[in-house]
C-alpha cells in the first residue's frame, strides 16, 4: 500500500521554532493593542466585565500554551515555560468557578472555560 | 425483548465518537455561514444596514473561533480555513445596536483597537476570532508535527 505523505512539505525543528517564535510575537502585539481596562479587573467590573476579563486572558493563555506545546519533544516531559502558563490558566478557570454567581456570560459559557481547560491537561 | 431492542438501538456513529452532536451541528452552522456568504467582503455590500453588516461579522467571528477550539478540543481538522475567507471582524467602536451615534469608526488594522472600545459580546466576539486566526496557523503546524512522527514511524518501518 503507497502512503501518500508530502515528505517534502514537512517543517523542520529548526523552522518550528523560528515558527512559534513568530506567532506567539503576534500574539503579544495582539495583547499589547487591546485596550487596558480588557487586559486587567478593576473595581468598577460589571459581572458580564468580569467574565469578559478572564475569557479574554484565557484566550490568550491557550495560543501561549499551544505555542510551547508545539516545542515539546515529548508531552510527557513537560518544560517550566508549559507549566506556569498553566498554571495561571488553571487559576483562571477556578477563579470563575468560584466566581460562578458573580460572572454573567460574555460570550462563552463557564463549561467553556473549563473545557478549555481539559484540552491544556 | 422487542423493549430490549429499542433500549439499545444504536445512534450510529455517535455511538463510538464524544461530542459527535457537537461536532455535526457546528458543521451545519459552517455550511449555513458560507451558503450564506458571511465569509466574502461585506463591506462591498453597499446596500446593508450598518447593524446587519456588524451582526453578520459578528456571526462570523463566532462561527470561525468556534471552529478552531472545537477543532483543538476535539483533536479534529478545522473546517473554516482562512485562506478561503475575506477576514473581516465587528467593529469595536460602535455602540452594539449601531444607532445613532457620534462615534465615527476609524479604519484601523484588523488587531487594533480604539481605547474606548466597550465590553461587550462584539468585542468578545472580536477577539476571540483574532486570537482564533493564531490558533488556525497553530493547527496547522500540529498537524504537520504530527505527519512528522509518522514519517519517522514510516521511517523505522521500511
Amino acid at each position: 500500500m503507497t502512503v501518500h505523505v508530502p515528505l517534502t512539505n514537512l517543517v523542520p525543528d529548526s523552522e518550528l521554532s523560528f515558527l512559534s517564535s513568530a506567532l506567539q510575537a503576534t500574539a503579544d502585539t495582539y495583547w499589547a493593542a487591546l485596550p487596558a481596562h480588557f487586559r486587567g479587573r478593576q473595581a468598577s467590573n460589571t459581572p458580564f466585565d468580569l467574565d469578559f476579563v478572564i475569557i479574554v486572558r484565557l484566550n490568550y493563555l491557550h495560543i501561549t500554551f499551544l505555542l510551547r506545546r508545539l516545542l515539546l519533544d515529548r508531552l510527557s516531559e513537560p518544560d517550566d515555560p508549559l507549566i506556569e502558563v498553566a498554571v495561571e490558566m488553571l487559576h483562571l478557570v477556578v477563579d470563575a468557578v468560584i466566581l460562578r454567581n458573580e460572572l454573567s456570560n460574555s460570550g462563552t459559557t463557564l463549561s467553556w472555560k473549563v473545557w478549555v481547560l481539559t484540552h491544556v491537561t | 425483548m422487542k423493549g430490549e431492542n429499542r433500549e439499545k438501538r444504536s445512534n450510529g456513529v455517535a455511538d463510538y465518537f464524544p461530542c459527535y452532536h457537537l461536532w455535526r451541528r457546528l458543521g451545519d452552522v459552517i455550511s449555513s455561514a458560507l451558503a450564506l456568504g458571511y465569509h466574502e467582503n461585506l463591506e462591498s455590500k453597499a446596500n446593508t444596514p450598518r447593524f446587519l453588516m456588524e451582526l453578520r461579522k459578528t456571526a462570523f467571528a463566532r462561527i470561525y473561533s468556534a471552529d478552531k477550539n472545537v477543532a483543538l478540543c476535539l483533536g479534529r481538522p478545522l473546517r473554516l480555513s482562512r485562506k478561503f475567507c475575506h477576514f473581516q471582524l465587528p467593529d469595536s467602536q460602535l455602540p452594539l445596536d449601531c444607532g445613532q451615534s457620534s462615534v465615527n469608526s476609524e479604519q484601523r488594522e484588523l488587531h487594533e483597537w480604539a481605547l474606548d472600545s466597550k465590553i461587550n459580546f462584539r468585542a468578545e466576539s472580536r477577539w476571540s476570532a483574532l486570537c482564533a486566526s493564531i490558533k488556525e496557523d497553530v493547527i496547522e503546524l500540529l498537524f504537520e508535527t504530527n505527519r512528522a512522527d509518522f514519517r519517522e514511524s514510516v521511517r523505522y518501518v521500511s
